[in-house]
């Protein structure tokens, strides 16, 4: 299944960061009728979070399978801990949670089901490890209860909750955040960071721009098969010249940002978040976040693709 | 392997209790209907029974275990599974040999009803060679178990397989000889049976009640058993190997 990498530079500065958790080389995917993916490089770091952006049929889910060995890249290379991926490496040190599904068994509790899978990886003294990783996702009191009558956000803590247990070096979340109610979405934040403290590395796909914005270290956009950017969130500010922008519905003429709209007395503008403390906060009726940062980036990546 | 299977049947069997009970039923009523069937054409024995019952073992490679699969690769429980073993054929094997128990927790007390029903006698009972039933059962599971290994290559790949899956077993109920011994069956069927691993245990299960050369019958069960088992595991390790390239059916 892995395939020797080439001896080809590492896609970041590996002055850094000498070792890679997981690096992908110049992979390429095509099915029958399309290519996926063509020559797209990337790797991930002990202690980071990444986020995987791109529009639906980006590409993102079969990146995510062929970094796990789910599938395999008609070329190109994956490398693991510095080995070429193998099922055996991968089984002891990758954590996958697909889109949507939390790929696990309905009929059982999440107890169940961690146990299911420790037996299955061989793991000594897996009741202990199984409530660690229960009581570290805040899963104790769901413990016991079949998976089909818990929510989807707490299915989606099952899962990260499997990589807890498997001690995962390398933990790819397919579609993140989808789905989450917000204090879902605050937990899973939370259990990503600790995660990445422990040394372990994130990527994550997903399309909530805002919770990809708070957790993500480094950002790769994924744009007509290849990855077209691969820089930290502040790099990117500058690099793209992104604004947050908000938008505001205020009393009057406030002189400053575009205006969109007006009704009666009151007029919708968006303007820059550096323009902010220009506004009255007695005369804004509505405010709101326009655009954030990756939301921009994409449409500016798009643009530039185009 | 068997701890983890043991922890997913005793969920499953939890969970689905009321599913068991429904089998047990519908087992009940399925194979008594065709007895009843039979027995009009000829006399009841307690060999037309136990054939009829080895029947239901099918429904382990053709149900259950493609239910499985196409649930498990639906819901991407048997992605996650491939990311926690490099062997999953060997927990497939496993899980069946769980079914094959279950299977023939559902099956003893149906047969003992219909045997009062249709008034089998206690002493043909007693008479009856049961050790040897065992013998001849195990070898027919380990082929049914390489069948439901095919099954599940099978299923791997093409996903549409599933519509078939069930309508397999009714067609086994029939060339496998458990209604109509296969003599009597039509030549085309008489053709295809002997390659069934079903067909030759219900065959060795006859012989073995009324008597006819055996021992060759039951050579032949073992090796085409442990041939179906071993292309199974070939099928189904390059199956998933190919799956593994390019993508399960289920979730492609």
């Amino acid at each position: 299944m892995g395939v020797e990498p080439r001896p080809e530079p590492l896609p970041r500065d590996a002055l850094h960061h000498p070792q890679p958790l997981i690096a992908a080389l110049s992979l390429s995917k095509s099915f029958p009728s399309i290519q996926v993916l063509s020559g797209v490089s990337l790797a991930l770091y002990p202690g980071e979070i990444v986020g995987l952006l791109g529009l639906n049929g980006a590409g993102k889910t079969t990146l995510i399978k062929l970094l796990c060995g789910l599938l395999s890249p008609d070329d190109g290379g994956i490398s693991l801990l510095g080995r070429p991926l193998d099922s055996s490496l991968v089984r002891q040190n990758v954590a996958v949670m697909k889109e949507g599904q939390p790929s696990l068994y309905e009929f059982m509790s999440p107890r169940e089901n961690l146990g299911y899978f420790a037996a299955l990886m061989g793991l000594r003294r897996a009741e202990e490890a199984v409530s660690q990783a229960l009581a570290a996702c805040g899963l104790t009191e769901l413990a016991d209860k079949p998976l089909l009558y818990l929510s989807f956000g707490t299915k989606r803590r099952v899962g990260l909750a499997l990589a807890y247990l498997k001690g995962a070096r390398v933990f790819l979340l397919d579609d993140a955040a989808t789905g989450l109610d917000l204090p879902s979405v605050a937990q899973m934040r939370k259990l990503l960071r600790q995660y990445a403290d422990m040394g372990s590395a994130v990527l994550l796909t997903g399309h909530e721009m805002g919770f990809m914005e708070s957790i993500c270290d480094r950002v790769l956009v994924l744009h007509h098969r290849q990855i077209l950017v691969d820089s930290s969130l502040s790099e990117l500010v500058s690099r793209f010249n992104l604004v947050q922008t908000l938008e505001a519905w205020v009393e009057g003429d406030p002189g400053f940002g575009e205006v969109l709209d007006t009704q009666n007395s009151l007029t919708r503008i968006r303007f820059s978040i550096a323009d902010a403390p220009r506004l009255k906060p007695e005369r804004v009726h509505y405010l709101k976040l326009h655009e954030g940062l990756l939301e921009q980036l994409l449409r500016e990546v798009q643009g530039a693709k185009s | 392997m068997l701890k983890a299977e043991l922890i997913r049947f005793w969920a499953e069997l939890r969970f689905y209790r009321q599913l068991l009970l429904g089998n047990l039923l519908s087992a009940l009523l399925v194979v008594g209907g065709i007895f009843f069937l039979v027995s009009l054409l000829g006399e009841v024995s307690v060999s037309g029974l136990v054939a009829l019952l080895f029947w239901l073992y099918a429904s382990i490679p053709l149900s259950r275990i493609s239910a499985d699969i196409y649930e498990e690769s639906t819901s991407g429980a048997f992605e996650q599974m491939c990311l926690h073993t490099t062997r999953p054929a060997l927990v497939l094997l496993v899980r069946m040999a769980l079914y094959a128990l279950q299977q023939t927790v559902v099956i003893l007390p149906v047969f003992f009803v219909l045997a009062v029903v249709f008034g089998i006698s206690w002493s043909a009972l007693t008479a009856y060679p049961w050790l040897g039933l065992t013998g001849i059962l195990v070898m027919t599971l380990v082929g049914l178990a390489g069948l439901g290994l095919i099954v599940g290559a099978v299923l791997l790949i093409y996903r549409d397989a599933i519509s078939y899956s069930s309508a397999a077993e009714y067609v086994l109920l029939f060339v496998s000889g458990a209604v109509v011994p296969i003599a009597q069956l039509p030549a085309f069927i008489q053709v295809v049976a002997p390659w069934l691993p079903l067909s030759l245990g219900i065959e060795a299960v006859r012989r073995l009640a009324v008597g006819g050369e055996l021992s060759a019958l039951v050579l032949l069960l073992g090796v085409q058993s442990l041939a179906l088992l071993l292309g199974g595991l070939v099928v189904f390790r390059l199956s998933l190997r190919r799956a593994l390239r390019h993508g399960f059916a289920m979730s492609r």
